[in-house]
């Protein structure tokens, strides 16, 4: 990236883009993601308070609006989850794992539904599944009855109910993959997850945990004032030898 | 003791679903107790009533569907005994939430408005009994009584805990051998 931005003519129109387009060719995912957050260093008074949106009233976008009708949840149900009403889901392999909660461990784990006693602890972290059921069993109502009727006849598709709706109003709200299939690796989701928290060095141990830090390279309490702080996130490049 | 509200709808909602609920309405439950703490309720009690035998005249089964057809709250009167009423609190304040409205709600000798997720209550005695009717919701132009003080923490006895907690444990799934050979992180040392 270096010698790129030491060569780069600042008299062109639209530099950052042009300069992003030529990342998207030559640079890896983690290379793109690290210029775009230099990019966007520079200009504090636009993304300053942007970590504020971060978080959501969840309390506001809870309700199940009960109103819409069968057709129109269907419909959205359709166009978001079309990669899930392709899947065979009465194939072994497309739901050969299941998310559950150990005693021991008090977390969610991912087992194998078909090897270990675990099926009946399922936690409902299989949307795509979910929604290709919920599909099912609408095709049985008529498209002009509205979906709080359905869902007092079908509680058990309530919690999908609502995600469809989330979803429809949060394109970033779902995980558009199916997640309990034999060739799933969690590694993505879980950098993703941990990255929110604010870990940084992710070194994988196996296809299902990774080991990270937490503030690696974060400065102490006594050097917060005699230092510059602000890069401390980015990865230390080693010297050459 | 006292919990942080996220944590007590988390064991809320593991509880609900212990106790036989859907995914669905456990979610519901759990968001349930964390509006009620929110409001300055405390509900324990009735959850755990709630969930000891899951009735079809529970408000945390009316509760969800009043508020997925919210004309249902403009003016309605429910004659037939509900169990736990209380609950019915948070899904008129779920319902608030999301249309700005004023809604009342009130039976035997509990009266309340609720408002921009804040409670106005003109009695709260009778919040925790086990059933009640008839009860009247409605629309309000303005909240009467006095404003709730909002609880940032849940109160829970030890002994509600812990009987939250067994409904809770029935959604985990027993450690096998299998299982800890198998499963995340397991038969792997992480002291390298």
């Amino acid at each position: 990236m270096s010698p790129k931005i030491e060569s780069l003519d600042q008299n062109i129109a639209f530099l950052w883009d042009s300069l992003y387009y030529w990342a998207e060719k030559k640079l890896s995912l983690e290379g793109q993601e690290l210029l775009v957050s230099l990019m966007l260093e520079p200009y504090g008074d636009m993304i300053d308070d942007l970590s504020n949106c971060m978080s959501a009233d969840e309390i506001k976008g809870f309700r199940i609006n009960g109103s819409m009708t069968v057709g129109r949840l269907n419909q959205v149900l359709e166009t978001i989850y079309d990669w899930a009403l392709k899947i065979d889901w009465s194939k072994k392999s497309t739901n050969a794992r299941a998310w559950y909660i150990s005693e021991e461990k008090l977390e969610p784990r991912l087992g194998e539904r078909f090897e270990e006693d675990i099926a009946d602890y399922e936690q409902p972290l299989q949307p795509g599944r979910d929604a290709a059921a919920l599909s099912k069993a609408l095709s049985t109502w008529n498209d002009h009855q509205q979906i709080a009727a359905f869902l007092v006849a079908h509680p058990e598709h309530r919690h999908t109910v609502r995600r469809i709706q989330i979803v429809s109003r949060f394109e970033y709200a779902e995980i558009r993959d199916n997640t309990i299939d034999a060739r799933m690796l969690p590694i993505d989701l879980l950098r993703a997850k941990l990255a929110f928290f604010g870990a940084c060095h992710f070194d994988p141990r196996s296809d299902r945990w990774v080991r990270i830090n937490m503030f690696k390279d974060a400065p102490f309490p006594h050097e917060l004032t005699n230092q510059e702080t602000d890069d401390w996130t980015y990865p230390t490049l080693k010297p050459q030898t | 003791m006292s919990y942080s509200l996220n944590e007590y709808e988390a064991l809320a909602l593991r509880a609900a679903r212990g106790a036989g609920l859907s995914w669905g309405l456990a979610e519901e439950a759990g968001k349930a107790v964390k509006i009620l703490s929110s409001l300055g309720l405390e509900s324990a009690q009735i959850l755990l009533e709630a969930l000891e035998a899951p009735k079809s005249n529970s408000a945390l089964l009316l509760g969800p569907q009043l508020c997925d057809a919210p004309d249902q709250l403009s003016k309605t009167t429910l004659s037939a005994p509900v169990h736990t009423p209380g609950f019915l609190v948070a899904f008129i304040a779920l319902t608030c939430a999301a249309t700005d409205q004023c809604i009342y709600c009130k039976w035997q000798d509990f009266e309340v408005y609720i408002k921009d997720q804040e409670l106005f209550a003109v009695s709260l005695k009778g919040f925790n009994v086990t059933t009640a009717a008839p009860l009247w919701i409605g629309l309000a132009k303005a909240p009467k009584g006095k404003k709730q003080i909002a609880l940032d923490r849940a109160i829970i006895s030890d002994h509600h805990y812990e009987n939250l907690t067994a409904l809770a444990f029935k959604t985990y799934a027993p450690s096998t051998e299998a299982s800890r050979i198998a499963g995340a992180g397991a038969g792997l040392n992480d002291n390298d």
